[in-house]
Formats: C-alpha cells, structure tokens, sequence
C-alpha cells in the first residue's frame, strides 16, 4: 500500500437533509413518507424521518473512488443496517482495509452518527487498486 | 408472510438504464467518478458504455411487481449486499427476477420480527451479471 492509502479513510457529512433525502427519492423511486414525513415516521416507531439506508450504503461505497481513483470496480457490497439515520443527523464514514491481496482490496466501511452509534455495517471487494 | 412463499419468485421483468437515471443516481450519493457521467470517460477506462454504480439495482425493485408483498409501509431494510460477475452497464437490457429465499420469524421483548430474505438475480442474454441480496423486517406486538 502507498502513504496514501495507510492515512485514515475518514468523510464527514455534517447535516443530513431533506434535499438530500429528496435528491435520492428522485433519483430511485423510493417515495415512502417515513423518509420525509414527521408524522408517518412517529407511526412507524421513530421520533423523526429516517434516511433511505441505501442513500447511506450509497454514499459510504462511493467514497472508494475517492480513497482510491476512478479506475476500481466493486464487486462485492454485504451490509448491515443496524441502526437509521435521521434527517439533520451528521454521518461518519470510516474506512479500513482488511485484507489486502494481490488482485483485491477488501475493506470494512463503517457509518456513524454524531453520537458514535454504528449506522452501517459494510464489508467490500476492491478490484483495480493500484 | 408464511413460510409457503419461500421460493416463490417474480416474473421475469427486462430493465435498462439510461445514462440519465445512472448520472441522478451518482449525484444523488456524492459518486463523483466521471465514469458515472460521461460516456467518453468511462470508454476511456476500459468499459463499454457507463456503469451502473454498484449499489443501484436496489432501484430494479421499483420495477418489479413482487406478488407476495402488497405494500411496503413497515417494512425496514436490514441487510443489503451485490455480488458482481459482470459489470452492468446502461443501455444494455437486463433480465431480472426476484425470489423469496427465506422467511425466518423471531420473538424479541414480545415483539415478533419477520425477517424476508430475497435475492435479485440480473442477467443478460441468459447469462448471470450480478446478484443482490435484500433483507426486509417486519415488527408487531403479540
């Protein structure tokens, strides 16, 4: 591994909002008002709107072109959902690598809040990485 | 959701994605390769037309009628992963079916969870692309 990469992969997304959330609804279809409707969240169990996991899962796979170049492919993704993310939350993506092979980079990505909770739990396959 | 249902899989649904909804998506979670957005770039790396960022068929879903869900209110997402064989490209047109693989039911805190396991096979002309794997719950009081 090059300097680079053995410095911590760490973003920081200080405020989750509802342009964010409205720009990913847009962008794939998935309408559901727990996502921006207080009161249909309040229904479900949650004090405020939740953010679409999969924008999360989205946003933390694609820091690996940012870490690493426009030239690696992904060709593995296994996630844990373990705890949602609010509208007005922050969120931290943290990146370590696991195991680093001839061929392949795997990594572990973890999201969390402002209060440290793990989000999301991913474990991905790099391909490409120089 | 009974245990009846496991292997029940959907019709098959043909899907393809333009360029457009593959650069909103991109935007949508910060994806900032140029690959993502601009043909010529993604030529230019060694693919054949634009990629569909990895983590996009969850989108398929929107597509596809899944005859043993009639409605996702209540339903939260607990695990997600995609295996690659191929990358998936817009413009091309995919195969894809859905299946219920499992249907595993829980009693926590006299809550009982019912977790739907699925799997999202793509293929092209017959041949498997990738495979996503969806996990739902669905939580109520006993």
């Amino acid at each position: 591994m090059n300097k680079k990469r053995q410095q911590p992969l760490v973003e920081e997304f200080p405020r989750v909002t509802y342009e964010h959330v409205a720009r990913y609804i847009r962008a794939s279809g998935d309408d559901n008002p727990i996502h921006y409707d207080e009161e249909v969240a309040k229904k479900a169990g949650f004090n405020r709107p939740i953010v679409h996991g999969m924008w999360t899962l989205g946003v933390m796979t694609s820091l690996v072109w940012k870490w690493y170049g426009a030239h690696v492919q992904l060709t593995k993704v296994d996630s844990s959902f373990k705890y949602p993310l609010f509208l007005g939350d922050s969120l931290l993506v943290k990146g370590e690598v696991v195991e680093n092979r001839e061929s392949e980079i795997e990594m572990k990505l973890i999201a969390v809040n402002q209060d440290n909770r793990t989000l999301v739990s991913t474990q991905i396959v790099i391909r490409g990485a120089r | 959701m009974d245990a009846s249902f496991i292997g029940s899989t959907t019709e098959v649904h043909l899907i393809c994605i333009s360029p457009q909804e593959i650069k909103e998506y991109a935007e949508a979670i910060f994806l900032q390769n140029p690959i993502y957005v601009d043909r010529s770039k993604a030529v230019e790396a060694g693919f054949e037309d634009i990629p569909v960022p990895p983590t996009m068929p969850i989108v398929f879903w929107q597509s596809i009628h899944i005859p043993w869900i009639s409605d996702f209110d209540g339903f939260v997402h607990t695990n997600q992963s995609f295996q690659y064989d191929q990358c998936l490209f817009a413009n091309k047109t995919y195969e894809c079916v859905v299946e219920l693989t499992n249907v595993v039911e829980k009693i926590r805190h006299n809550k009982s969870m019912t977790f739907m396991e699925h799997k999202l096979l793509i293929y092209h002309q017959g041949e498997l692309c990738g495979t996503a794997f969806t996990t739902f719950m669905t939580v109520e009081e006993e």
